[in-house]
């Protein structure tokens, strides 16, 4: 009985389960938070920005930022497929795109806004060079999705992810990301607290993301995530 | 997958967990948070002393210091005041004239509105949220509906902004205004009074004018409807207004207006913006006044207006077309170019007699002789809604028909320096005004920009021509200043 359960538990998962497992752990369901992203240029130079996010369902994403003080009060919108950023000084919300840069870091907008790995890809399991980790090819299903392809190594105890290699439409790799300090922000949910996305055609550029608390128990109302309450 | 049914199953038998208390709710506490910017601008415009349009009280050196500071207090958890407000200080020399012999005059001091201090109350609203789907603000505000980036025809609101710079202007309109925001959908009612009365930016008369300086008795208003629909990825915004000499001269005006704005291929953002209304509140100078010497004298000898709002009651539609498109690219720079189109603006001929009825103001000036009839119309304003904003780097009025408006932004083109180049182009006589500019953010809390504005005239074959002088000229080649370049400091905190 015992050999015939390890046996088991040592079989492959399926792919769409581990997607969404990693959907779970990355973009729940509903959810507030407060990150800080510290962007690293060519030069060595950094700065850095404080944001708080709001999540509700799939598809509707808040995010303001808090710093610097020349991008306080800049908010940003997710929708369904549509992103919107309002600026402040310009008083009114501007449509933007998800492959465009997150705050000119090496995040893209659908980075941060759109972690919905399920419904965008279709994955197959390769060998992931690790035994204590699977490794998930993600091929998109779309065109709105921020990469071509992607392979996603997460821990086999916990699901958690460890490592991403983030492809272009050409299949050269234009990012990578650790992501570390699994951390258990609510009693039973845990996730990385640290992830560090390492431009690939740029080695000297990186952008770091730090969640410092995040919390399950919200229910925003759906008017939160329109357009109109942007700036308001 | 039968990994997870198995550790489902080998964990059926656990007992099921005590559910967890419930957590009352944090109490909410006030909240309060300011920032904003000191910044600095010194600038230096080489004046057009012997253009069409006075530069009697355009410095050729102009110092602003700005100490803005926005301020929101939370005072209820559906609930907050917020104020963004500026304290300016102007200082202006060097100014250059034409005297009563065609020479140029140079005076270090005038007593000139460019360099009087001001206080710009941009903002100023409580804001309360009855429900999710109800929320109430009265006070004053920037309300933009339309996509348009560098101008925005549906806006009969606010102060104009600037072409070159759309985040420069955040000086917003007293209202009152009702919104009621549901998933993809939002409708809002709001209505404006006009400040007839301020002192130093600060209003303290509304609607009608007071006894004392009882300009008409026409109360000034106007009331906006929107709404918003998000369909098929689009935004789309319908928009309608009543106004009675809100701004301008149209009485018990009705004014619908529509936008919209997509995301096509990824990374192309398309967006289209339109204003309809029957007739105009344009100035429209009398061509029989001004076609020669002898006709302006037959015209003021007969008390005849040289320049009228002809088309305040005409039922012609006039439409005001904004369409454009920006594409951003994989180095996050970004290109936008937007074409806008005004049915009531001057024909080529019509311009002509603008250039004719400006030479003849500043033939008669010369001469010491008073103004005609329906002069004080042509002095031009900066337009728009709304009262007292930051003084504006530049007030675009466009008179013509046809126009575009291109911008190519490129960040990090080293460090943190943005490169930004803003044309504006008549596309009528095609003179064009150049707007490069270059700002460093040395810091999170620095930025120094260096700006410039070049006008360039355009062919004389398109131009129109100063009687009195035989020169061509047009609408960017009669630009008061020859060129000017501004160096500002801002620090935000």
């Amino acid at each position: 009985m015992t050999a015939l359960v390890l046996t088991l538990l040592a079989a492959d998962p399926d792919v769409g389960e581990l997607l969404k497992k990693y959907d779970e752990i990355m973009g729940p369901q509903a959810f507030e938070a407060e990150a800080s992203m510290t962007a690293t240029r060519e030069d060595g130079s950094s700065r850095t920005y404080a944001m708080k996010f709001l999540k509700k369902d799939q598809d509707k994403f808040r995010l303001w930022f808090s710093e610097p003080s020349a991008v306080k009060g800049q908010e940003m919108l997710r929708n369904g497929d549509n992103l919107w950023v309002y600026i402040p000084n310009l008083k009114r919300a501007t449509r933007i795109a998800n492959r465009d840069n997150f705050q000119g870091g090496d995040f893209n907008n659908a980075d941060v806004l759109r972690v919905n790995y399920a419904a965008d890809y279709d994955g197959k399991l390769v060998d992931s060079g690790d035994p204590n980790a699977w490794c998930v090819e993600l091929k998109a299903k779309h065109k709105e999705t921020s990469y071509d392809s992607i392979k996603l190594w997460l821990r086999k105890s916990d699901y958690q992810p460890l490592k991403g290699q983030y492809f272009g439409t050409s299949g050269q790799m234009i990012r990578s990301a650790t992501f570390s300090d699994h951390k258990e922000f609510e009693k039973g949910f845990t996730r990385p607290a640290r992830i560090v996305m390492q431009n690939e055609l740029v080695k000297t550029r990186k952008s770091e993301m730090v969640t410092s608390r995040m919390t399950l128990k919200v229910d925003p109302p759906p008017q939160r995530f329109t357009q109109a309450d942007l700036g308001k | 997958m039968l990994g997870l049914v198995l550790i489902a199953v080998l964990h059926a038998d656990d007992p099921a967990p005590e559910p967890a208390p419930e957590e009352a709710p944090p109490a909410f506490k006030h909240t309060v948070e300011i920032n904003g910017y000191v910044a600095n601008r010194l600038g230096y415009g080489r004046s057009r002393w012997s253009g069409l349009i006075p530069t009697d009280d355009s410095p050729q050196w102009l110092n602003m210091t700005e100490l803005n500071a926005q301020l929101k207090v939370g005072y209820h958890e559906h609930g907050f005041v917020y104020v963004d407000t500026s304290a300016i200080a102007l200082a202006g020399f060097d100014y250059r004239l034409m005297n009563a012999e065609g020479f140029e005059e140079y005076q270090l001091t005038r007593d000139s509105p460019a360099a009087r201090p001001l206080i710009s109350i941009n903002e100023a609203y409580v804001l309360q949220e009855a429900a999710p789907w109800l929320n109430f603000m009265i006070g004053k505000k920037r309300i933009v509906w339309g996509p348009g980036l560098a101008f925005n025809p549906t806006d009969l609101l606010n102060v104009r902004k600037d072409p070159t710079d759309p985040t420069f202007q955040r000086a917003g309109a007293w209202l009152a205004r009702i919104e009621v925001p549901l998933e993809s959908s939002a409708f809002t009612l709001l209505f404006a009074p006009q400040v007839t009365q301020s002192a130093f930016g600060i209003p303290y008369g509304f609607i009608t004018h007071p006894a004392w300086n009882k300009q008409d008795d026409q109360p000034h208003y106007l009331v906006g409807a929107r709404a918003y629909f998000l369909v098929a990825d689009t935004d789309i915004n319908v928009l309608a207004y009543f106004s009675n000499k809100y701004f301008d001269d149209f009485e018990n005006k009705v004014r619908t207006g529509a936008s919209v704005s997509r995301i096509f291929f990824d990374t192309w953002e398309v967006h289209a913006e339109a204003l309809l209304q029957q007739g105009s509140s344009r100035t429209y100078v009398e061509h029989e006044c001004v076609a020669d010497v002898m006709a302006a004298l037959a015209c003021n000898q007969q008390k005849r207006a040289f320049a009228s709002r002809s088309r305040l009651d005409d039922t012609t539609w006039l439409p005001v077309i904004l369409a454009g498109v920006r594409k951003t690219f994989d180095d996050d720079s970004f290109l936008s170019v937007e074409y806008l189109f005004q049915a009531d603006g001057y024909r080529p001929d019509q311009y002509q007699d603008l250039i004719n009825a400006f030479d003849g103001i500043n033939q008669a000036r010369a001469l010491g002789l008073a103004l005609p009839a329906g002069a004080s119309l042509l002095i031009p304003n900066a337009g728009g809604g709304s009262d007292q904003a930051t003084p504006s780097r530049f007030s675009f009025a466009p008179t013509g028909k046809h126009y575009a408006f291109i911008t190519f932004n490129k960040p990090r083109i080293k460090d943190d320096f943005i490169a930004q180049l803003v044309v504006l182009a008549n596309l009528q006589d095609l003179s064009t005004l150049w707007t490069p500019s270059i700002a460093w953010s040395t810091t999170e809390w620095l930025q120094l920009s260096l700006i410039g504005f070049i006008p360039v005239p355009g062919p004389d074959a398109l131009a129109a021509k100063v009687p009195s002088t035989g020169k061509y000229i047009s609408e960017y080649g009669s630009f008061p200043q020859l060129f000017r370049v501004f160096f500002e400091v801002r620090i935000f905190y």
